[in-house]
């Protein structure tokens, strides 16, 4: 049997490929993942109507996509906020950027801030690397966990 | 005045004197020969919240709402009627077989029981994983009838029903209480399951 | 009341998202990383990550909780059961940022959520109270003197507890030390406040709430 972790990662796997639909059976293991797409609860103020029940209840019924291997190859790992609040990229609004893309960073030193209750918390790289890409704009906010830049380790 | 409505009034005047707003419990204990005593008060909304819900037909976390609102709040104590009997069944993912530790898991299946006066207030789904961080509670199951022997009945169809797939829980031992002699005949008290049980 | 931010999980966090939802109020939820696919989160229209699964970190995380109301900009908190609902600090930090805590004033939390001043407000109103220590439980050691004095069993309880955590009975002299100390660490971490008393609990009784 598979253990939890392993069951775990695969899903994330599966999540992160744009399939609707994945059926796998393995030693006494039957997973079935679909992201065909249900009634909108979370759209602001809208109960669910009868037509966009209708609509989702008809995504469901196209045909099963057959489970293809399918591997992604993205360059570099991700490095994420550790905390919720608001991203800042400069120190101040005048300042530069305390890292831009193509930089190469060292051990602790600051990439950029997290702002929390009025307090400017500066977020420190885990490892020398590199940054290949920034995945947020300044002044957005920031969920505990949500990638912030795509790094490459040197 | 039946001990009931002392309690009641009691619970008033504990939460006059504080000056509290919005909603808060009040929890007493009573003696075998019927007195009273304060116990403690909770000053947010209850775990066991539905079950004054159903008799009484205020929706508790909307009059919480609107209280904080600062609206008109128009339900009069003297307007509140308790009406008919009801049962809340705490369902926690739990090892009857293992003095009840937590359980947690995999919800592979999910079988819901509904009808007049049955209701399931859950954040628990088909596919949703128990997580074994927090509080083994996955929901509780409600019902509301005319009588205290109706009620039972009707929470006992309800707890037939349900079925949570995958999860040990502590369904069958509510099963088991809701059928005990002492329960239907209400020789209950608070050290009954520790004393009597069995 | 525009937007409520729900600092909760689970069944309540839900039945409280429901709630506003039918009376035209936007929602907020917040959840630890492990919690990203619960029902609350799904249901809410908007939801933050504010902390890994630790307590500590995520639920009873004021500051960010409220950096996740500020992000939000919701007008209230509903604090649930359980976590920050009886905690003064919390009802007080959000009445100082500006947002409508949804429950009483920190004043009422602390006087009725404190169980051994609440104990002592009834005894003034003259509410009959549950035959108990008039006040805190120093340290083991005082709280067997007067569990003595009570006669066993008797019940300890969290001061700041609820929903039964931080709660044992004890049955004998011999168990006071081990049921005290579990039952005081029990409450520390649940509810970041170790301070016990005791409540009497008598054979033969109903537990009434109201």
């Amino acid at each position: 049997m598979m253990k939890i972790e392993e069951l775990q990662k695969l899903l994330q796997t599966i999540d992160s490929l744009s399939l609707i639909r994945v059926e796998i059976e393995t030693d006494g293991l039957r997973l079935i993942t679909d992201k065909s797409e249900r009634p909108a609860l979370t759209q602001s103020g809208s109960a669910p109507t009868v037509e966009r029940i209708q609509q989702s209840l008809g995504k469901r019924e196209e045909t099963v996509e057959p489970f293809v291997e399918e591997t992604i190859e993205v360059e570099g790992s991700t490095f994420t906020s550790p905390i919720i609040g608001t991203y800042y990229a400069a120190p101040g609004p005048d300042a530069d950027n305390y890292v831009e893309v193509g930089a190469k960073v060292k051990k602790d030193q600051t990439i950029c801030i997290v702002e929390a209750m009025k307090l400017m918390n500066e977020v420190t790289a885990e490892e020398d690397c590199e940054i290949l890409e920034c995945l947020i704009e300044d002044g957005q906010p920031v969920e505990y966990g949500q990638p912030l830049f795509r790094v490459k380790k040197v | 005045m039946a001990t009931g409505a002392c309690i009641s009034a009691a619970a008033v005047k504990a939460a006059s004197v504080v000056n509290y707003e919005n909603a808060g419990t009040i929890e007493f204990v009573v003696s075998n020969d019927f007195s009273f005593y304060f116990i403690e008060m909770n000053t947010r909304i209850q775990v066991e919240h539905p079950v004054t819900e159903m008799v009484t037909g205020i929706d508790l976390i909307q009059a919480q709402l609107l209280i904080a609102q600062g609206e008109p709040f128009d339900i009069e104590q003297e307007k509140i009627e308790i009406q008919g009997h009801s049962i809340e069944c705490r369902l926690n993912a739990e090892d009857p077989a293992h003095q009840f530790r937590p359980s947690p898991g995999l919800i592979t299946s999910l079988r819901v029981p509904g009808g007049f006066g049955v209701r399931m207030d859950s954040a628990v789904y088909a596919g949703y994983e128990v997580l074994p961080y927090y509080d083994s509670m996955v929901g509780k199951l409600i019902v509301h009838a005319e009588t205290r022997e109706l009620a039972i009945a009707k929470m006992l169809q309800a707890l037939s029903e349900l079925e949570i797939g995958g999860l040990k829980t502590n369904r069958a031992f509510h099963l088991e209480i809701l059928n005990h002699p002492d329960f239907l005949e209400q020789r209950i008290h608070t050290k009954w399951l520790e004393t009597d049980w069995k | 009341m525009k937007k409520v931010l729900v600092a909760n999980r689970g069944e309540i966090a839900v039945r409280i998202i429901r709630a506003c939802r039918q009376l035209g109020i936007e929602t907020v939820a917040v959840y630890s990383d492990v919690d990203r696919d619960s029902l609350h989160v799904q249901l809410a229209d908007e939801a933050f990550c504010i902390g890994s699964k630790d307590l500590k970190d995520s639920y009873l995380n004021m500051n960010n909780i409220l950096v996740a109301v500020g992000l939000s900009q919701a007008d209230a908190v509903h604090p649930g059961f359980g976590f920050l609902s009886e905690n003064p600090e919390f009802a007080r930090l959000c009445e100082q940022v500006g947002v409508k805590f949804i429950g009483p004033s920190a004043s009422v939390i602390e006087k009725m959520g404190d169980k051994s001043v609440a104990r002592e407000t009834m005894i003034a109103a003259g509410v009959p109270v549950v035959p108990g220590s008039d006040g805190l439980i120093e340290s083991a050691t005082d709280g067997k003197e007067v569990a003595k004095k009570l006669g066993y069993p008797v019940l300890v309880k969290a001061a700041a507890g609820g929903g039964g955590r931080g709660m044992r009975v004890i049955q004998a002299e011999e168990e006071f030390e081990l049921h005290f100390q579990a039952a005081k660490q029990e409450a520390d971490l649940a509810f970041g406040d170790g301070r016990m008393y005791f409540s009497g609990g008598r054979q033969g009784s109903f537990c009434c709430e109201l």
